[in-house]
């Protein structure tokens, strides 16, 4: 498994034990794609998992550029369209996972582009 | 998350305090700086970022919200990196807030962490201290500029850390002492009129202008000395006073002249512009106002070597400021007035190839060469200069003659005297000195006897003179007068004073 994949595998047990219900993993479209879409309660949270093993190029989360996040919106603008949702609410998170001297941190930063 | 930390925006010569708030959110990791900042205002945060990291802080990785305040107002000006940089550092909990309470923030930041020098500090600094501010941090190099005003303050730093260190582990910067405080005071600039062979008859010309400020034109064949005695008349004037050097100090600090060899300016400017100068740089502008060289004259001189080569827009330009005493620009900056009181001399070959009415040279000119050379100054700008001094080549004995002239020490303590007559005299006028004297103040001021009227009536005719031509002799008597010391206008100060405008005949008339 790539670190990558095992990144979003960390995400998708965090946000599962946080009691968020997952809907889909790694949605894709042309737009771009999404990592993890998930239930919290009434809110449909749309997750881009950001892994890194070191922070000599800083921290995870400072690697999603505005290309990035522009890519997130569409794609997720894309989802709700296709699933024909206009009621729900909805945000877009972001979780950064590090790995460092053998320990996992998880940070996650709600309503993150907001 | 929340800190608030003070400094200040330059707004012409004035600055107006500016509250920076920042704010730390979660969200992705951004730096976004709002309320109106200029280019290098928003440039600011690639710096702050590195100077924060180098100098061994972390860099909260947050959602970062900067906000100048007054939020209607245009920021320009590195000034502000410091005081962003102090309220990310308070926000993140790095320094405690409360301890920033009552101080204030000027400098740029350089990746290092090393804080540079600005533009403006004296301004921004008086702005800060007129409303309240009890201690101010600034870059080192801008400390002595500052530090002639009094009632404040000024920390001098180096480094970000050193402010860092001085909130949270109290290690002690001492507040600035100026070192030029005592020497704000004016000395003889390096070029002396004692130098200056021969030609006493217009170093004492000179001397009446620079008594009363009285705008001048020099018409001479080349090497007769008219650049080199110009380059001396701003050692002739009186000294500054404490507010006019603040006042002329402000400007250069303002411009960017200013920097650790030259903190203040203590002496009467001389300034001598290219005729290539452009519009710009001579009345002051761009987006953001800067003073153009009719202020940085300001109490000064401002001379125009070969005045013919000038664009005539350029001259045109010079009419209003040398009227009005100042200069308003109006960018889309704002508008700002910056003041113009100069004195402005100028100097000019009498023709093209220079020598038409010289006595050793002959002159190859045609009649209609020398007018159209003089004709290249305008009627109205040639009715602003008080004085028109003919110079003749220096003789070979005066020129080997050991220096026997007067030295500029001697020379300005006369004009010292006169100046403190006239201003003596005009107390309760709104004027200082003899040169802007009205025509109300003319008849108030300068009587003169039945004798004399006769000569000006005489010279009136037979010159040709205009009526400001009439009013600019009574003015330069009454300066001729003081400089004399006595309260009169005799008939020798008249007719020596229609000397100085008898160049109106000969060259304008033809």
């Amino acid at each position: 498994m790539k670190f990558g994949d095992w990144g979003e595998e960390q995400a998708a047990r965090y946000v599962a034990k946080m009691g968020y219900e997952i809907v889909e993993r790694n949605f894709r479209c042309k737009a771009g794609e999404i990592d993890i879409i998930a239930r919290d309660g009434r809110v449909l949270c749309f997750v881009e998992v950001k892994a890194r093993s070191s922070l000599t190029f800083g921290r995870p989360s400072e690697a999603i550029t505005k290309i990035k996040r522009l890519h997130l919106l569409r794609t997720a603008q894309f989802y709700l369209l296709l699933h024909n949702i206009t009621e729900s609410e909805t945000r877009i998170d972001v979780i950064e996972i590090l790995k460092i001297g053998g320990k996992t941190y998880v940070n996650h930063i709600e309503n993150a582009l907001g | 998350m929340f800190a608030k930390v003070i400094s200040g925006s330059l707004n012409g010569l004035d600055s107006e305090v500016i509250t920076v708030e920042v704010d730390l959110a979660n969200g992705l990791p951004s730096l976004q700086v709002v309320g109106l900042p200029d280019l290098s205002v928003r440039e600011s945060k690639e710096r702050i970022r590195a100077a924060i990291s180098n100098s061994g802080y972390k860099f909260p990785a947050k959602r970062i919200t900067v906000n100048l305040s007054p939020a209607n107002t245009r920021k320009e000006g590195t000034q502000f990196d410091l005081p962003i940089a102090i309220g990310i550092l308070a926000a993140s909990g790095i320094i405690k807030l409360d301890l920033c309470e009552g101080y204030a923030f000027i400098g740029e930041l350089s990746l290092d962490g090393k804080i540079r020098h600005v533009k403006g500090a004296l301004p921004l600094v008086m702005g800060l201290r007129n409303k309240g501010i009890k201690g101010i941090f600034l870059p080192m190099a801008n400390a002595e500029e500052a530090s002639v005003i009094d009632r404040v303050r000024l920390y001098p730093v180096r480094y970000l850390s050193e402010i860092t260190e001085f909130f949270m582990r109290g290690i002690v910067i001492e507040p600035y002492e100026s070192k030029t405080i005592g020497k704000f005071e004016s000395t003889l600039l390096s070029e002396d009129f004692a130098e200056v062979s021969g030609q006493e008859a217009i170093k004492r010309a000179l001397q009446i202008a620079a008594s009363a400020s009285h705008n001048l034109l020099m018409i001479g064949p080349p090497g007769s000395g008219k650049t080199m005695m110009a380059r001396r008349i701003a050692g002739i004037l009186p000294g500054l006073t404490y507010e006019e050097k603040l006042e002329v100090t402000k400007i250069y600090s303002v411009a960017g002249e200013l920097d650790s060899q030259r903190p203040v300016i203590s002496q009467r400017q001389f300034r001598a512009p290219h005729h290539t100068i452009t519009q710009t740089a001579l009345v002051g502008g761009g987006r953001n106002p800067k003073p153009g060289e009719v202020s940085l004259s300001h109490y000064g001189v401002l001379f125009f070597d070969e005045l013919p080569e000038f664009n005539r827009n350029i001259l045109e330009l010079l009419r209003q400021p040398m009227e009005d005493e100042k200069i308003t620009i109006a960018r889309a900056g704002g508008i700002v007035t910056f003041p113009s009181k100069f004195m402005f001399v100028a100097s000019m070959n009498p023709c093209p190839c220079g020598y038409y009415g010289d006595a050793t040279h002959e002159c190859t000119c045609s009649m209609s060469q020398v007018r159209n050379y003089m004709a290249k100054i305008s009627g109205p700008l040639f009715d602003r200069l008080d004085m028109h001094l003919e110079i003749s080549p220096v003789q070979y004995q005066e020129l080997t003659r050991e220096h026997s002239g007067r030295t500029s020490f001697d020379m300005r303590k006369e004009v010292e005297s006169a100046r403190q007559i006239q201003i003596d005299r005009y107390q309760k006028e709104t004027i200082s000195y003899n040169s802007q004297l009205t025509p109300a103040l003319i008849r108030k001021y300068c009587g003169i006897d039945r004798e004399t009227r006769d000569l000006l009536e005489n010279a009136f005719e037979r010159l040709a003179l205009s009526a400001r031509a009439y009013n600019k002799i009574i003015k330069l008597a009454r300066s001729i007068a003081d400089l004399e010391g006595v309260e009169g206008i005799k008939l020798k100060h008249v007719a020596e004073a229609i000397q100085y405008r008898s160049l109106d005949k000969k060259y304008r008339g033809i």
